[in-house]
């Protein structure tokens, strides 16, 4: 047995099985016959086995560098380090896929389990088949266009190595499986949606999905932020969010999944919106599809395009499919929702409706910039760029009236406002406008003084609200506050967690206004001991080396850095910076030295060097304040996100169990 | 088998310092940026990169760009003057930032359009909610009545 064989044999076996699995679903449906949904889950057992079978015979054929696999032949190589072979079967098409693939099962496999207790025979299979269906997509997709294990007639010596961008830290490791656990994830309250649509209950849906579309919200936003930081830490170019379209298209399915969070909690409260609740949930879904197709197909260029291929149209066929099943039920149950109520704008419903209106618009914007260029081109013939400029200027207003909204929404009642109410909304308008002030004082710029408001004002509504439920709760009780705002934390999780959540939030907006603003990017050519004042900073080039490692070769220009002057504060010691030489690729790849500090961030790349003598080399150096605090404000907002979803003991689930009572 | 190794890649990392020492690239030093230079260089496009702009790249036509651009500014042309030069020879597409006029006046509008048509939709959506909760008010319509009784029905075999 050769691994290419059994990945291949396990690949055909998947693919069967989902397909037994559709069709088992569909006759469970059809016949209201619990027998074959039984077996229907059995599979879908079988099926994660068969993919995880392939997943480890392409791990087993890159470890063992058998290169008459075709993926191992190209992609891997076999003076790859470990860590780069384990983490190679993810970085290029197929076995990206593959992994996608895999996880799709996994997912299909815990929504079985569960389907037996909290799903009712009409809705369980339709939800399996739905995840059946997706995972039919996936592995046709590998068995007919992007196989990981054709055969190679001649195997090669060596492989043709893995791209080095994706080999020169180890996020490669962390980043695109939490991308792709959130962009799976958010299949199955697609799943469960289609199945509402189906067997015509609107309601329940949304409470048995609220986990799911929490888990996958979470790793998406784990996903973006770790993207954020391994961009920052690689690319050498000293940002972390370039609006590249590639990165948009994980913003996207985010964007429209925070909606869908929001709007949600009306349906929950108030039955309402169940119709919109449908449609944001499919878009979501097709937005991570429409994402994937955009960074498979080479539609369209982007730095992190690492994996395009022949799958293009499939991907769009398989698109189209998603958004025709979830928008065509809608269509024809819409006129049977009657949904019956009122909303009132100044109350919690209406801030969350608000708050999902600029989070569609948003995702609206970012698609339209995205595609524009095309659409440009195909009407008109002329070459038109939208890029970061242009994304940044929009997204600051829409930016403001969703943390505007964010400070309001919690702090709003779910009936009519009360006087006590007033009274928080003018504490929060006075931390606004302190912290504005407060920011113009300092000679800030206005943009970044709003910010600094901006996280007043949330910091004040947080602060309030949970101030005002400890004080009730120790006065009722008889506690102190300390155990009244431990058990309070204890017992309302969901909305503790959005404290936390929204904070870090606030904190990244924060961040990202004064980053944006204030980073300076220099560049200087320095000879051996020549010494570089700037920025509050002495720069001296030591020295220029070189070393030879296993899968490369390094140029080595080591820095001295002392701070002379406050605005240089922590940035003393002894940086790195180096140029690797990879024998696949034309040009050497820098690859910045960081150093975080509590404001500013030192950030410095090896440009070019003397290499004839030895005696110059240009560095590039880069300081950017706050840089640090987003990757804190990222933790945050996963911790919050870990909080709510991590189970409660069964004494706080009594508790929880009744009504919201002291939202 | 190690040994023979070892030596392949001492003879491929010699074979790959000759080639970075072969460099087409003359030895010369580029010249020192200002961060006014790295700042519309920013808003450029590198025209040969996958979406990279012409600060981010170090492609040889990005660092070109860059050196013109601090040549420009060194003459004491304004921001607006070395876009104008740049958009001369290369056209609106390698400004990053879409003129706000003609076809890319829409991605300008989109906020407002995306907001308007959102807006729009909700604002309707809630008047017919709120219509059928002063009219319809308790009655339950008929299809309504047989999905429940076709509810109530339990399935033949629970899984």
């Amino acid at each position: 047995m050769t691994p290419g064989l059994l990945g291949g044999v396990s690949l055909v076996a998947a693919l069967v099985l989902s397909v037994l699995g559709l069709v088992l679903a569909v006759l469970a449906y059809s016949l209201r016959d619990g027998r074959y949904l039984e077996a229907a889950k059995r599979l879908s057992l079988l099926t994660l086995l068969a993919a995880a079978t392939s997943f480890a015979a392409l791990e087993w054929a890159i470890l063992t560098d058998d290169f008459s696999v075709s993926y191992v032949a190209n992609h891997s190589s076999a003076s790859n380090p470990l860590w780069v072979k384990l983490v190679t079967p993810w970085a290029a098409l197929e076995g990206s896929i593959l992994l996608w693939a895999l996880l799709q099962t996994a997912y299909t496999w815990l929504v079985g389990l569960r389907a037996g207790q909290s799903l009712d025979l009409w809705r369980a299979p339709v939800a399996l088949g739905t995840l059946f269906a997706v995972q039919v997509f996936f592995f046709a997709v590998m068995v007919f266009v992007a196989h990981p294990f054709d055969a190679v007639p001649n195997p090669p010596p060596d492989g043709l190595g893995t791209n080095p961008l994706l080999q020169n830290h180890w996020m490669m490791a962390v980043h695109p499986v939490l991308m792709y656990l959130g962009f799976v994830g958010l299949s199955v309250p697609f799943a469960y949606a289609v199945a509402a649509m189906v067997a015509r209950r609107y309601q329940s849906w949304i409470f048995e999905t609220r986990w799911w579309t929490l888990v996958a919200w979470g790793f998406l936003t784990a996903a973006i932020f770790t993207g954020k930081w391994w961009s920052y830490e690689i690319l050498g170019w000293g940002g972390y969010w370039a609006w590249d379209p590639v990165e948009n298209a994980s913003l996207i399915p985010w964007l429209l999944a925070t909606a869908f969070l929001h709007t949600a909690q009306v349906q929950e409260r108030k039955g309402l919106f169940k119709g919109w609740n449908f449609a944001f949930i499919t878009l979501a879904f097709a937005a991570t599809v429409f994402g994937t197709f955009l960074t498979r197909s080479g539609v369209i260029q982007s730095v992190h395009a690492f994996a395009s291929g022949p799958v293009g149209a499939w991907f769009l066929v398989f698109l189209l499919g998603v958004l025709a099943l979830g928008l065509g039920l809608l269509a024809r149950v819409s006129s049977e929702i009657h949904e019956a109520g009122e909303v009132r704008w100044r109350s919690r419903e209406g801030a969350l409706l608000a708050g999902a209106l600029f989070f569609g618009t948003f995702a609206f914007v970012v698609v339209l910039g995205t595609l524009w260029p095309l659409v440009v081109e195909a009407v008109s013939g002329a070459k038109v760029s939208v890029g970061a400029p242009f994304f940044n200027q929009v997204s600051v207003p829409l930016g403001i009236f969703m943390l505007l909204l964010m400070g309001i929404g919690p702090v709003l009642p779910w009936r009519n406002t009360q006087a006590e109410v007033v009274r928080h909304l003018a504490a929060m308008l006075l931390a606004l406008g302190v912290g504005t002030l407060l920011g113009l004082g300092l000679g800030l710029s206005l943009g970044v003084s709003l910010a600094i408001g901006l996280f007043a004002y949330n910091l004040t509504a947080i602060g309030l609200m949970v101030a005002q439920g400890v004080r009730a709760r120790s006065r009722s009780l008889g506690i102190p506050a300390g155990q009244a705002l431990w058990e309070l934390a204890a017992s309302h999780k969901r909305r503790f967690g959005s404290h936390i959540v929204h904070f870090g939030v606030a904190l990244a907006a924060l961040t990202i206004a004064f980053s944006q603003t204030y980073r300076v990017t220099e560049q200087k050519t320095l000879q051996v001991g020549e010494t570089w004042q700037t920025r509050g900073l002495e720069i001296r080039l030591l020295s220029i080396g070189a070393r030879e490692e296993a899968n490369r070769f390094a140029a080595i220009a080591p820095l001295e850095v002392r701070s002379t002057s406050r605005e240089g504060w922590g940035a003393d010691g002894r940086y790195e910076t180096r140029l690797n030489f990879y024998p696949q690729m034309s040009s050497p790849l820098a690859t910045p030295v960081v150093r975080y500090s509590l404001y500013n961030d030192y950030y410095f790349v090896l440009m070019q060097f003397d290499q004839e003598k030895g005696q110059w080399a240009t560095i590039k150096l880069i300081v950017t304040p706050m840089v640090l605090w987003l990757w804190v404000a990222g933790l945050i907002i996963v911790l919050g996100t870990l909080y709510i979803l991590w189970p409660a003991g069964a004494r706080v689930t009594s508790r929880q169990a009744s009504p919201m009572a002291g939202d | 088998m190690r040994m023979k190794r070892a030596i392949t890649w001492w003879v491929g990392g010699l074979l790959l310092l000759a080639w970075a020492l072969a460099q087409p690239s003359p030895n010369t030093p580029p010249p020192d940026f200002s961060p006014e230079v790295f700042r519309i260089a920013g808003q450029l496009r590198c025209p040969v990169c996958q979406g990279e702009s012409a600060a981010e790249s170090n492609a040889g036509i990005a660092v070109e760009m860059r050196r013109i651009i601090a040549e420009q500014l060194a003459q004491g042309k304004s921001e607006a003057e070395i876009r104008a030069f740049f958009v001369e020879r290369y056209g609106d597409w390698i400004l990053y930032e879409p003129p706000a006029r003609g076809l890319t006046l829409w991605v300008w509008l989109s906020p407002l359009l995306g907001l308007g048509l959102l807006g729009f939709g909700l604002w309707r959506y809630l008047a017919r909610v709120r219509a059928r909760a002063l009219t319809a008010a308790s009655e339950v319509s008929e299809e309504e009545m047989a999905r429940l009784e076709a509810e109530l029905q339990s399935p033949e075999r629970q899984p």
